[in-house]
């Protein structure tokens, strides 16, 4: 009886994990990297988003928090990486450690970092033995990305190496892929150990000799030539976060502005900006495309979408979930009333105040498990009682 | 179909039989036929239908066909094959590498024949990098039609060993855009570590439902099988007046109660099915032997069987658990059990999305003709 509660709860529905432990997608991501993806069940109306997004045109998202935005941007990063046609996505987050709008040349390093980083994981992940060992030019220009990529990265390519070695284990079912959460990122395939594997980062692992590295854009742009002699010929610029720290709109307008004026630039590299953004910015976006990039948000080559959610899609949402959070060899539950007493209809409940909002909903179910272990920790459904009590809480 | 004593047994090579006597479902081989040769984003097909409805039946004629000389490009992988059922835990042991090198070796050998400067590819290499290093030849081979895998069996293996074969076979399959994959699976079964890719659904008894014609074709095969040369003769009466419940919609069950039939001694009669048959039938359904002549599920213990008859019996085509729980006066908990192991063997399936349970098509009907003392 002295186990947690809430874990309790969860156990006692035959759920392998907590579906509704955090609403955010990171948090998620960093938590239950192995059933993550399966969360994913958009509203039936961007089903062929993903498709559109790894299109060659600069794209706009936009959503209110916790609409679903970074989910969309780790599942296109993802879809990149799993799905392989020369593409390279670029996760490029402006979180929490930009304390005021960044210039352009500053925009620049910090995109060469995050180029470095998911080109050296594009590099590991589909590494294969059995084709010809990279070429002694390729590798020299991938040590000195791994040289912008920074600490984490070499953390990363030295436990890789560890690990080849064999003097730690691997993750059975991710393989060296499991190790990716030291750069941020989740596994999204099986990547296996190799001698050729672990000769390459030992290569990569060398200190190269100082040189003049460039500075600013051209930090970018000679990243993007490494990236080119590794085959990769398309490149997805995402972006994301924009307001994670900044949320007046003037704020964040001038976060990305740099960018947008790059855009035209980034074309002729075949970069293509996929920009998440809160719906507040559509309205200042706009005029800047125009004057910076002669384009309209409505233009043939720009694509624009405001991600929004119904009643329909919400409850598809709690499904996946559930299925996902519960072994295929037990009966799925189809909703949340599965875990609650007959008659509450405590789905409708929570769906309908969630107003469009999957964060909202989730917020709402992991608040109501919280209430209800509290409550009455012995009895294992969810009760009108346990429903009065957080809207008496919410008011 | 030996006989043991008063029970009907068996025979190891059911799947093969069921293939030697293919009906033509002509609807669902042209659904799949139509997804395989039309453009899609969807590179995923997964075909739907609880245990027994002819998935494999209809999976392994298209095989054939499509096979044929200068066609399309398909492999076939029977899941359980490859896997070592035995090893629930470690995932690095789960793929049996000697079945893995023959399985390779086999479609290696069917790929050389549709691009034909195909290079040898190294078996020291791991499972995953074999697989990449064959797909990124095919499909730099320019072949006119999307090479096709075709994976059987999935649901018949565990869900970690099921999430394996994804991660180390089918994802590095699917890991260039020219290629294609069939999985056969029941709707519940949840298809791990391929979410990143679009599945197309193909539920088989919305899209090709069994008619009593596909019934009274059935039979014709197996009659000539067992009588041949004898002229044809119509079962239609003794399928209306031997079964009051069941519609004869279920290739495996329509089988197993034909070959009942068939075990008159004459070829001008069929012999009248007992309550017995029904049973043994419904009993067949679940342990059903795979490719290797093995039970895929182990028999329903009494206390399992009694509770399917009940659902069956006392209950109408849909239900949820909580009513079945209330009604029988049990806890949700010892309901959740018992329905585990109903759920894992197909007998009971949900109709996803949704709170509604049923137990499976044709299964209920022959439970319904099963007459019990209680």
């Amino acid at each position: 009886m002295g186990k947690n509660p809430r874990l309790r709860f969860i156990q006692y529905f035959g759920l392998t994990h907590d579906p509704f432990e955090t609403p955010v997608a990171e948090q998620e991501l960093a938590r239950i990297q192995d059933v993550f993806y399966t969360y994913y069940s958009p509203p039936a109306s961007q089903e062929e988003l993903l498709s559109r997004l790894r299109t060659s045109s600069h794209a706009f998202i936009f959503g209110v928090p916790g609409s679903g935005k970074s989910t969309l941007r780790l599942m296109l990063d993802a879809d990149c990486r799993t799905v392989l046609d020369g593409t390279l996505p670029i996760t490029y987050l402006l979180g929490e450690d930009i304390q005021r709008p960044l210039t352009a040349q500053e925009h620049g390093e910090r995109l060469a970092r995050a180029l470095a980083v998911d080109l050296t994981l594009a590099v590991l992940e589909q590494f294969n033995p059995l084709k010809p060992f990279p070429t002694s030019e390729q590798i020299q220009s991938l040590q000195e990305q791994v040289q912008v990529g920074g600490r984490p990265l070499k953390r990363l390519l030295r436990t890789v190496l560890r690990k080849i070695r064999g003097e730690e284990q691997a993750d059975s079912t991710w393989g060296l892929s499991k190790d990716w959460h030291i750069i941020g990122k989740a596994p999204v395939k099986y990547v296996s150990a190799s001698t050729k594997l672990g000769e390459l980062v030992t290569a990569l692992l060398e200190e190269t000799p100082a040189s003049a590295a460039p500075r600013g854009w051209e930090m970018f742009w000679q990243g993007l030539e490494t990236a080119r002699l590794w085959h990769f010929t398309r490149f997805l610029l995402l972006v994301d976060e924009v307001d994670a720290r900044q949320r007046e709109t003037d704020e964040m307008t001038a976060l990305i502005a740099p960018l947008l004026e790059a855009l035209p630039q980034m074309e002729t590299r075949q970069v293509w900006g996929k920009f998440f953004l809160p719906p507040e910015l559509k309205e200042t976006v706009r005029p800047l495309l125009k004057a910076r990039y002669h384009k309209d948000l409505n233009s043939p080559s720009v694509f624009s979408i405001m991600i929004e959610w119904d009643e329909k899609a919400l409850q598809q949402l709690l499904t996946q979930r559930l299925r996902a959070a519960r072994p295929s060899s037990s009966p799925p539950y189809a909703g949340l009333d599965n875990l609650a007493r007959a008659g509450v209809n405590l789905e409708a409940k929570v769906i309908q105040a969630a107003q469009g909002s999957p964060r909202r909903l989730l917020k709402t179910i992991s608040d109501l498990i919280d209430i209800h272990v509290h409550r009455t920790p012995d009895s294992p459904l969810l009760s009108q009682e346990d429903w009065e009590e957080y809207q008496q809480k919410e008011k | 179909m030996q006989k043991d004593g008063d029970k009907l047994m068996l025979p190891a090579d059911w799947d093969d039989l069921l293939e030697k006597e293919f009906v033509d479902r002509p609807k669902a081989k042209d659904a799949i036929t139509n997804w395989v040769e039309s453009p899609t984003e969807k590179r995923i097909l997964s075909v739907v239908a609880p245990p027994g409805n002819g998935k494999t039946w209809i999976l392994k004629n298209l095989h054939k066909e499509w096979s044929n000389p200068g066609k399309r490009l398909v492999l076939w992988l029977d899941a359980p094959d490859i896997i070592c059922r035995e090893e629930e835990q470690d995932t690095a042991r789960m793929i049996e590498p000697e079945a893995f090198r023959q399985w390779f070796e086999k479609a290696w050998d069917h790929a050389a024949q549709h691009c034909h400067h195909l290079r040898p590819i190294s078996q020291i290499a791991d499972f995953k990098a074999q697989i990449e290093a064959l797909v990124e030849m095919l499909c730099n081979c320019n072949l006119a039609h999307s090479p096709v895998l075709i994976v059987d069996g999935y649901d018949e293996i565990t869900e970690r060993q099921a999430e394996t074969l994804s991660l180390r076979i089918l994802h590095p399959f699917l890991g260039r855009s020219c290629t294609r994959l069939i999985l056969a699976h029941r709707a519940e079964w949840l298809v791990k570590g391929l979410s990143f890719y679009k599945r197309q659904m193909l539920l088989l008894s919305e899209r090709d439902p069994l008619s009593w014609e596909f019934a009274l074709e059935q039979f014709q095969r197996l009659f000539e099988q067992k009588y041949p040369g004898h002229p044809p003769r119509d079962p239609s009466n003794w399928m209306k007046e031997q079964c009051q419940h069941y519609r004869w919609n279920h290739p495996f069950i329509n089988r197993f109660l034909f070959e009942c039939g068939l075990k008159s001694p004459d070829a001008s009669t069929l012999a009248p099915l007992t309550s017995q048959n029904f049973m043994d039938c419904c009993k067949a359904v679940i342990e059903r032997p795979d490719a290797q002549g093995k039970p895929r599920y182990p028999s329903l213990t009494d206390e399992e069987f009694h509770l399917l008859y009940q659902l069956a019996t006392q209950f109408s085509d849909k239900w949820t658990d909580t009513e079945v729980a209330s009604k029988m006066g049990i806890s949700l908990m010892w309901m959740d059990a018992r329905f585990t192991r109903l759920f894992n063997a197909g007998v009971i399936v949900n109709l996803s999305p949704s709170p509604f349970y049923q137990v499976a098509d044709g299964i209920r009907e022959i439970s319904r003709e099963i007459s019990i003392e209680t």
